[in-house]
């Protein structure tokens, strides 16, 4: 009965992990299959999600859940400036412009982060993080089923939305065959815009929800978008159920290895994963040969 | 209601058009007919904005639109069949239709023209729900069509909508143009099919290397000797 408790604990913490995967890869997946760019920065919108969150609950003393919705919206002014300023500029040109662009703008970010914040570790301690609430003789971490709830919650919006909205629609027409989408009076620049701001909004908001549970540091969405990126290659590369699916299975795994094995293979086996998966699958689990969309 | 005067363009270096001139007036179908590589789809890129023209000009509805890009010129009113087909594969039938309609905002008029595209085509609604990627070939045809109608155009161009169709196919697509023209709906099509091409067309240009050597009334055009050597295979 006590291994049955110490797996369903694992499993909890892996979704809660899983699901901060999942709202990165999501991002970087729409920005791939729908505009064919590839963001090496990505993680920083993450980690300036926590900062903001930080910044608003900590310094301006703003209740949590108020600061992750501000935090929401400070991801998608970023993810509308990393379109105009370094994205949009790159765009129809060799693919290579924008890992370069990307890159350079996560090193850039990454250390003034560092200049502002410091490397000190912060926490954010919210009222949630002390509570723990019993299910089946399973002790959780409030703030964790809180972030897990989110997170589920604003995963199946956004699958709602891409898949039954007429902006979704215009979405995935548009990655599926750009030209013929702006025949049917599509706005490719809009269309973009659109996905960075959702992509910024998600990746602030996993920030935002682990900032309590972990420390924040400038460095982490260098750790992060590691294995996001894992996620949308396994996944299969524009793949949104593929971004889902992996994001969560990856998460779970990793934290039963981390429970059962030794936090030493943690990374190990999404590497092991993801070498696994390019050689019997180099598409990805869900991705398509030729066409891409879904 | 759309003319072009002196059009050039060119992909990058290289020419493609060279001064074509070339006219559609209203409730007219007019028939761009050339051999592979003459310039047909260009032209029509160079109309809907996917190309833009280096000289002359291109005037649709008193408005000069050289420098419009392909989302603006659909909202003038100019609706592209591309070739190839071109559907969105991985979405149905129904929802290549609403991208169709994407410039549309009235929910009703959207209710009219898809009820208007299943009364044309039948068989997309029995396969509404159904991936256009699974479709024929045939039926994707129809498919490209119909998406084209959702934005309920006023020009509607076509860029060998019969390639790779078999005879009855190729019947019914040109049926079918007839049958949207007799709608009101002025049609620019372009063909390699010129005898058919020239049955259902009021008149027609031939363009040779992107410039345009002949035109005239369809039924003139028949009696071409030119056109029934290069053309009709007479
Ligand atoms: N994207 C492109 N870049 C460079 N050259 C091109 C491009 N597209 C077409 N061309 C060239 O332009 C010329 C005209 O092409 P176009 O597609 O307009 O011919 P077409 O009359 O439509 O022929 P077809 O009947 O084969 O469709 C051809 O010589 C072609 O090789
Ligand atoms: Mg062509």
């Amino acid at each position: 009965m006590d291994l049955l408790l110490e797996i369903a604990q694992q499993v909890i913490n892996g979704l809660v992990i899983g699901g901060i995967y999942t709202l990165m890869a999501l991002g970087m997946t729409m920005i791939f299959g729908i505009l064919d760019q590839t963001n090496f920065a990505h993680g920083e919108l993450y980690m300036l999600g926590a900062y903001a969150a930080f910044f608003f609950s900590m310094v301006l003393g703003i209740p949590y859940l108020v600061s992750v919705c501000l935090a929401i919206l400070v991801g998608v002014l970023l993810g509308l400036m990393y379109e105009w300023l370094i994205f949009r500029p790159v765009r129809g040109k060799d693919p290579l412009n924008a890992v370069i662009a990307s890159l350079g703008a996560s090193i850039f970010i990454w250390n003034a982060a560092l200049l502002v914040f410091g490397g000190a570790p912060r926490e954010i301690p919210t009222p949630f993080l002390g509570e723990k609430v019993n299910l089946l003789g399973v002790s959780l971490n409030v703030q964790r089923l809180l972030a897990l709830a989110v997170t589920i919650g604003i995963i199946l919006a956004l699958y709602w939305w891409i898949g039954k909205s007429r902006l979704g629609r215009a979405m995935r027409a548009t990655a599926q065959n750009r030209e013929v989408a702006a025949l049917m009076g599509i706005k490719i620049g809009r269309v973009a815009e659109l996905v960075f701001a959702t992509g910024g909004a998600l990746a602030a908001l996993g920030g935002a929800l682990v900032g309590p549970i972990f420390l924040l540091q400038p460095s982490m969405g260098l750790l992060a978008v590691g294995k996001a990126f894992i996620v949308v290659i396994v996944g299969g590369m524009g793949s949104v159920l593929g971004a889902i699916y992996t994001g969560f299975g990856l998460g779970v795994l990793e934290s039963l290895t981390v429970g059962f094995l030794s936090s030493a293979y943690r990374d190990v086996i999404s590497f092991a994963i993801l070498i696994l998966v390019l050689w019997v699958r180099p598409q990805g689990l869900f991705g398509r040969t030729g066409e891409r969309g879904g | 209601m759309l003319r072009l005067k002196g059009v050039d363009a060119y992909y990058g270096q290289l020419q493609i058009l060279k001064g074509v001139d070339l006219e559609v007036r209203p409730g007219e179908i007019v028939t761009l007919l050339g051999a592979n590589g003459a310039g047909k789809t260009t032209t029509l890129k160079t109309i809907v904005g996917l190309l833009h023209p280096r000289a002359g000009e291109i005037v649709f509805k008193d408005k000069v639109i050289n420098r419009l890009a392909p989302d603006e010129t659909v909202r003038l009113g100019l609706s592209l069949v591309p070739e190839g087909r071109q559907v969105f594969p991985a979405l149905t039938v129904f929802e290549n239709l609403m991208v169709g309609a994407f410039t549309q905002r009235n929910k009703a008029e959207i209710e009219r023209s898809l009820a208007f595209v299943y009364e044309l085509f039948p068989r997309l609604t029995e396969r509404k729900n159904q991936l256009a990627g699974t479709l024929s070939g045939g039926e994707q045809q129809m498919l490209a069509i119909g998406r084209a109608l959702m934005s309920d155009p006023e020009v509607f161009l076509l860029d060998e909508p019969s390639l790779g169709l078999s005879p009855l196919l190729v019947e019914k697509v040109f049926a079918t143009i007839q049958a949207i023209n007799r709608l009101d709906k002025t049609i620019l099509l372009v063909e390699q099919n010129a005898y058919q091409a020239l049955q259902i067309a009021h008149r027609g240009y031939v363009l040779e290397t992107g410039r345009i050597v002949l035109s005239g009334s369809a039924a003139s055009l028949l009696q071409n000797e030119h056109i029934k050597k290069a053309y009709l295979g007479q």
